[in-house]
């Protein structure tokens, strides 16, 4: 059984959450922020290059 | 010419020193080649008419330095009994990096014994020797004026540069790149090089200067 099955994902790879479309390599960035935000991670620099990633 | 040759020299110029054959200049000079032949000589001797003010240790070295900076300056260098129409040139004839490099062709004995018995006469010198090369690489490294400090924080900066590649911000985005779409794929190694340069500025900002 696939698990990806469980989860809403188009074939581009897109995520429908909410009525919003999302890739799932953004998400993926959006939670590498949050869990670096909630460890307390002073680097401005990865930061700043995940969230050109993700604007990107 | 080998250090039997010069050693030769050295003992014709003592027995016409002991004969009183010669001025006090040139056996103060003599002297001092003599006390310098023990040790390693750096001197490539060229000259073509007159004994010339050369040196191969320290003590000639200040002799020598005294001599070019006194009497250079005009071109002519006058003594009580010498008169001395030199012609200096500090780019020639280098015999490479052997020690006691005496040109046989130059300084022989026939040219001593006949500077001797011309003494009042005035001719051309032209010498150069290894000490003028050595002052200019003295003076050249004075003239970088580099720090100590500022070369350990070069090299601090450099180490950190070789390392930036194995941080974990690096492994972090690197580990990413497989789960990314193609277009950033391509922009992991550009932010990746960013960043890095970034953080170059922050150690940069430790050599201090003016801060407005």
């Amino acid at each position: 059984m696939n698990f990806l099955n469980f989860l809403p994902i188009d074939q581009e790879g897109k995520i429908n959450l909410f009525g919003f479309s999302f890739y799932t390599d953004d998400l993926l960035i959006l939670a590498i922020l949050f869990f670096l935000y909630s460890q307390k991670i002073n680097d401005q620099f990865l930061y700043i290059a995940l969230i050109l990633l993700l604007i990107k | 010419m080998n250090d039997n040759d010069f050693n030769e020299m050295i003992k014709k110029a003592q027995s016409m020193i002991q004969n009183n054959q010669i001025p006090d200049d040139i056996k103060a000079l003599v002297n001092n080649l003599q006390n310098s032949n023990s040790n390693t000589s750096n001197v490539s001797y060229n000259s073509s008419n007159n004994v010339t003010p050369n040196c191969s240790s320290n003590v000639s070295n200040n002799a020598y330095n005294t001599y070019r900076n006194n009497n250079y300056k005009n071109g002519t260098y006058t003594s009580n009994s010498y008169n001395y129409s030199s012609n200096y040139n500090p780019s020639s004839n280098h015999t490479g990096s052997s020690n006691s490099n005496y040109n046989s062709r130059d300084f022989n004995k026939t040219n001593i014994n006949s500077n001797i018995q011309d003494k009042n006469n005035s001719s051309n010198n032209t010498y150069s020797s290894t000490s003028n090369e050595q002052n200019n690489s003295n003076n050249n490294l004075n003239s970088l004026n580099i720090d100590m400090e500022t070369l350990m924080k070069i090299q601090n900066i450099m180490s950190k540069m070789k390392n930036s590649s194995d941080d974990d911000m690096s492994k972090l985005l690197l580990s990413l790149k497989p789960y990314l779409r193609n277009g950033k794929k391509e922009k992991i190694d550009e932010y990746i090089q960013l960043i890095k340069m970034g953080k170059m500025t922050q150690l940069f900002d430790l050599f201090g200067g003016e801060k407005k």
